[in-house]
């Protein structure tokens, strides 16, 4: 049967990256779409984008805030700070779960088969360090002469830069390639590891560094759609733990910094109805034990 | 039990019996209440200011040029 979050993860992709000219065009696309930041972490310099990356534009205003105060536009970002709030508020980091193509590709590559090991779970706390830093502090902090910053995380972190921008565009329009040089390669061993991790652990680049993922984890515990455990159910089996995308442990707690709301452990892995979820405290009523047993052997 | 489970935050009836259903973020009324939608009014409100300051424009710019940052060479 067709998994439906595969499913809409799939036409989030294409829509995402709609934009099917681009070998003809050799060029990235320029429409009116673009001024709309996708909810998920997709370069808008991919050819086939068809939206602007939250975090890129971010970074972009923060880096010139300067430059806008003195011209008289003031410019801060709220545009991108209200739209990731607004989805943050409502649903938390759910958007990573069901619409954000580098999330599914991560996914996708956990499917080669291997021996798969665990991220230490504190590694899960470099992302805010990154959120903080390449985000925010650097690009506000560190100017040129004229006041301009930097996109930090674009420049010399970000893998889904180098793979949907970086690697195409370099062959679409060769001259392009002349340019690759310390930078580049450092930008390129980024993605090939997380790449080659990507194999072996869950989500690594969500759960270590994403700065997307931790804006929205940080309304997790506070958006309007929230999820619930019923310890009294619960029996502790694990199950959830081991379905779960981002390796966590839900009878530890609902509502994780790292849960993406993908409802795998409530559709598929809890057999004893110890999971649901909450529409701000008004209550899923979730079936028991012997339903949900009669409902999966169907 | 979990020590850090704060498994109060409520209860509802189903299959007769009280189930009781905790997400471990202090006190449900706080977050049953107002703040959850206030937040997203909030951020709705934020949105509307930086859409007429401008920002969706510098947004579109900024995305339709290619970014040499992003590619790794620039
Ligand atoms: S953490 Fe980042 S890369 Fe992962 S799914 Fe969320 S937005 Fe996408
Ligand atoms: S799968 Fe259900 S019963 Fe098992 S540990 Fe997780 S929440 Fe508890
Ligand atoms: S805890 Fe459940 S909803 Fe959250 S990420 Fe894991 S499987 Fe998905």
């Amino acid at each position: 049967m067709i998994d439906i979050r595969r499913l809409i993860q799939a036409v989030s992709v294409l829509l995402c990256n709609a934009w099917m000219l681009f070998p003809f065009t050799k060029n990235i696309y320029q429409g009116k779409l673009k001024s709309i930041c996708v909810p998920g972490l997709n370069c808008y310099s991919c050819p086939a984008a068809t939206g602007a990356c939250p975090l890129g534009s971010l970074q972009t205003f923060f880096a010139g805030i300067r430059p806008s105060f003195r011209a008289g536009s003031y410019h801060v970002g709220l545009y991108v700070v209200g739209m990731l709030g607004l989805i943050g508020g409502l649903v938390g980091r759910m958007p990573c779960a069901w619409v954000c193509p580098f999330g599914f590709m991560q996914e996708l590559i956990y499917k080669i088969p291997s021996q798969k090991i665990e991220i230490p779970r504190c590694l899960s706390w470099v992302k805010y360090g990154v959120l903080a830093l390449f985000i925010i502090v650097f690009p506000l902090m560190i100017v040129d002469a004229f006041g301009y910053g930097e996109n930090w995380f674009c420049k010399y972190i970000c893998p889904a830069g180098t793979l949907e921008a970086g690697l195409p565009l370099s062959f679409l329009q060769p001259h392009l390639r002349e340019l690759w040089g310390t930078l580049f390669y450092g930008k390129l061993a980024i993605l090939v590891l997380l790449l080659v991790l990507m194999v072996y652990t869950r989500r690594p680049f969500c759960r270590v560094l994403c700065p997307l993922g931790a804006i929205y984890s940080l309304f997790n515990k506070v958006s309007v759609f929230r999820m619930v455990h019923y310890p009294d159910r619960c029996v502790r089996c694990g199950e959830c733990y081991r379905n779960c995308p981002m390796g966590i442990k839900f009878y530890e707690g609902a509502n994780q910094s790292d849960c993406i709301r993908c409802l795998q452990c409530l559709r598929k892995s809890c057999k004893y109805g110890a999971i649901g979820f909450t529409i701000n405290g008004v209550a899923t009523i979730i079936p028991g034990p012997e339903e949900k047993t009669e409902a999966g052997s169907g | 039990m979990n020590s850090r489970q704060k498994s109060t935050n409520f209860s509802m009836p189903v299959d007769g019996k009280s189930l009781r259903g905790s997400e471990e973020v202090g006190d449900v009324e706080t977050k049953g209440g107002l703040i959850p939608y206030l937040m997203v009014i909030l951020f709705l409100l934020i949105l509307v200011a930086g859409v007429n300051a401008g920002e969706v424009s510098a947004v579109w710019e900024k995305a339709i040029t290619i970014c040499l940052s992003c590619m790794g060479v620039g």
